[in-house]
């Protein structure tokens, strides 16, 4: 049994589990259209965050459907807390769905001081 | 021609069937035999107590009877059953006056049981009912008031002689009247296999015009830029109205317009679908020739032309009547044109508010067309006399009535099909009186409108309509146009409220091969949020693009701890490659994104 919980809310599923070679792999699978999405991904981000601790982190995003913009910002803030303490933080898309290709590009702009953000499409 | 159904003429009044009729007839003359049967009895039981004899009557009534066959014979059945009436009165009034109480009672139960047959539907009867208790009443009234009428003169001759030619009158009157019955009833026959053969002939005649009718009956093809439906709903098999339908492609290689036909043509059977086929093939050929020149021919001069070329075939069809046609030619811009003798043409409009539009009736005249503009979500409805012309409670419909019923169900988001058979459910109950013939058109852009209810499932509804709306664009297309109609739905349920008229935000979506356009109307929205979403619209607009915008933004929102993500125009535009644009009125606030699709 993972020592992470994961979340489920909506049509958005984030679930996070330990492995061998990629240390805390975080994935995101549905859509993230609630209301106020902050509301209960800062919460949830923030303590993965903590728990990640110094180990890799891979966020995966490959699998996301559809984001609000109200959803960037707590990612953005997510990437942001991991890259506090994590030697790595790969950030990976889906290059092929135009929307991501141009989110994460801007993202990966975003990112670029966090010289241990990887974003990879 | 009209087949010759003689039998029919003279049941009219009540019977339906020949078969029925020739029973009636017998059944008529079974009870005048009774009547007669009856009189006999009583001259023998009024003889056998010496009384006076009274059958001398039956020689007129006999001769009456013979010019009522006659009169069947020749054809003059109406006056043939006057005649019976009034031989049953006499003899009727002839047997109350003569034997008294007992033949009074006996016709008068007669007469209350053709009463009642008479008042259970059974009108027949009911002039049967009259022809026994009129005179036997009006014998009884006078009688009561001790007025005597002088009997029938009577003849006093020897008892012997009296019995001998009462009976060999009775038995004779016996014997004639079963062998007139028995006449009538074989004449009734010939009737009705005359009749049935010309019925035979008429269905056969029917069977081939219903054919034809079918044959001619538009194929779903489909119009260049329009969609359509139509619904036909016949009356009878006489003549009544048609259709047809003829895109562009079918006349000319130079798109001109598609153009629809409505007609009506009277005549009967073959000869009127011979007639309707006619006039399709009249219109083809005359808009192919006319597609020939350089130049669109006005529409007006085509209603004159299919007129001039109609006239001498309809003559030899036997058709009379001037043809009655309208003719709409609807170009792929949306151009609406419309000329003709008759009929009328409905536009319900559709407003960019969430709400119905205007209905406007059109009626073709045959010189000038008429021009319109049909825009997207607006339906074009064309539509024969039988339709208006239909009555509940004996209340016509009318243009008015019927434009009224559009309105209440003409939804831009069915089906144009789905939307004709809801026009049809709001007609049930009225009774046409011929033919009816109901052609929708609409541009057939895909669009949809939804009304933005304030709570976060308007967004599911968006997503769901706006997925079926752009299934069939290109992927990114696809999701470039969902990603924006969520973002706009999300600001505008975030932001916008109701009106104090009640009227909610609401999101149109519109697709043509083209372009993507996605407007969002929000009411009373805050006045300072209209002005950041104006100024901002205004700085993509006139930098050209919004990536310097969005990834500035996108350095904010990791800097600073601001409220909202503030990217919802900025993804619309750089993400989705929309263009942005609003539009202000006192009560409403349009955001427009146009995304081109001819890239």
């Amino acid at each position: 049994m993972s020592q992470f919980d994961s979340l489920s809310k909506g049509m958005l599923s984030i679930s996070a589990r330990t492995d061998e070679t990629d240390g805390l792999v975080v994935q995101w699978v549905g859509r993230s259209d609630e209301r106020d999405p902050a509301e209960f991904l800062n919460p949830y981000l923030g303590k993965l965050a903590g728990q990640a601790g110094k180990s890799p982190v891979v966020v995966d995003f490959r699998r996301l459907e559809y984001m609000n913009s109200s959803t960037i910002k707590p990612i953005i803030r997510f990437v942001q807390a991991l890259a506090a303490n994590a030697p790595k933080v790969t950030v990976h898309y889906n290059a092929t769905q135009k929307w991501q290709a141009i989110s994460f590009d801007a993202l990966r702009t975003v990112f670029l001081p966090l010289k241990n953000v990887h974003v990879v499409g | 021609m009209t087949p010759s159904t003689p039998t029919l003429r003279i049941w009219r009044w009540g019977v339906d069937t020949n078969a029925v009729a020739a029973w009636r007839v017998v059944f008529l003359n079974a009870i005048i035999l009774t009547f007669f049967v009856a009189g006999f009895v009583y001259t023998l039981l009024f003889e056998s107590v010496g009384a006076y004899f009274h059958a001398w009557f039956v020689f007129p009534i006999m001769v009456g009877f013979a010019i009522a066959l006659v009169l069947n014979r020749v054809g003059l059945f109406r006056v043939a059953r006057i005649v019976h009436i009034l031989l049953f009165d006499g003899v009727v009034a002839f047997y109350a006056a003569s034997f008294g109480e007992a033949t009074q009672i006996h016709f008068l139960l007669l007469g209350a049981i053709t009463l009642s047959l008479a008042l259970g539907g059974e009108r027949e009867y009911g002039f049967l009912s009259i022809a026994l208790v009129v005179p036997v009443a009006a014998w009884l009234v006078l009688e009561y008031f001790d007025f005597h009428v002088p009997y029938v003169p009577t003849v006093d001759v020897p008892p012997d002689w009296a019995q001998l030619v009462s009976r060999i009158v009775m038995l004779t009157t016996a014997v004639l009247l079963f062998l007139s019955m028995a006449y009538l009833y074989r004449h009734t026959e010939d009737l009705e296999h005359d009749l049935r053969a010309a019925l035979a002939k008429l269905e056969g005649e029917m069977v081939m015009a219903r054919d034809i009718r079918t044959v001619i009956a538009p194929r779903p093809i489909p119009l260049p830029g329009f969609e359509h439906a139509a619904l036909l709903l016949t009356k009878g098999d006489e003549g009544g109205d048609c259709y047809d339908l003829i895109p562009d492609t079918a006349i000319t290689p130079e798109p001109r317009g598609t153009y629809l036909l409505i007609g009506h043509l009277a005549g009967q059977g073959v000869a009127a679908g011979l007639a309707q086929l006619l006039l399709q093939t009249t219109t083809r050929t005359i808009l192919t020739a006319q597609a020939a020149s350089p130049e669109v021919v006005e529409l007006g001069k085509t209603i004159g032309a299919i007129e001039d070329a109609m006239t001498q075939p309809l003559a030899e069809l036997g058709i009379d009547e001037p043809i009655a046609i309208t003719l709409v030619r609807l170009e792929r811009g949306g151009k609406l044109s419309l000329a003709g003798t008759y009929g009328a043409l409905l536009m319900h409009r559709w407003k960019r508010r969430g709400q119905h539009g205007a209905v406007e009736v059109l009626h073709p005249t045959r010189d000038t067309a008429q021009q319109r503009d049909v825009e997207r979500g607006d339906r074009v409805l064309l539509y024969t006399p039988g339709v208006h012309s239909a009555t509940l409670q004996e209340q016509p419909l009318g243009h008015d009535g019927l434009a009224a019923k559009v309105a209440q169900v003409c939804n831009v988001l069915q089906p144009i099909d789905q939307t004709l058979t809801a026009v049809r459910t709001q007609l049930f109950g009225y009774q046409r009186h011929s033919d009816a013939l109901l052609l929708m058109a609409g541009r057939e852009d895909l669009f949809a409108s939804i009304e933005l209810l304030p709570d976060w499932s308007s967004v599911d509804r968006v997503r769901e309509q706006a997925t079926a709306l752009f299934a069939e664009l290109p992927a990114a297309a696809a999701d470039a146009g969902l990603m924006t109609a969520i973002e706009l739905t999300e600001n505008a349920v975030k932001y916008g409220m109701g009106d104090a008229a009640g009227l909610h935000p609401c999101i149109e979506l519109y697709v043509n091969p083209s372009l993507i356009e996605i407007a969002v109307v929000s009411r009373a929205v805050d006045p300072q949020r209209i002005g950041e979403a104006q100024r901002l619209i205004d700085r993509i607009n006139t930098l050209g693009t919004a990536e310097e915008l969005y990834v500035e933004r996108m350095a904010v929102l990791a800097k600073e701890d601001v409220t909202g993500s503030g990217l919802g125009f900025l993804r619309i535009s750089h993400e989705g490659g929309f263009t942005l644009s609003y539009e202000q009125e006192p009560d409403a606030f349009y955001i427009i994104a146009r995304r081109s699709l001819d890239a």
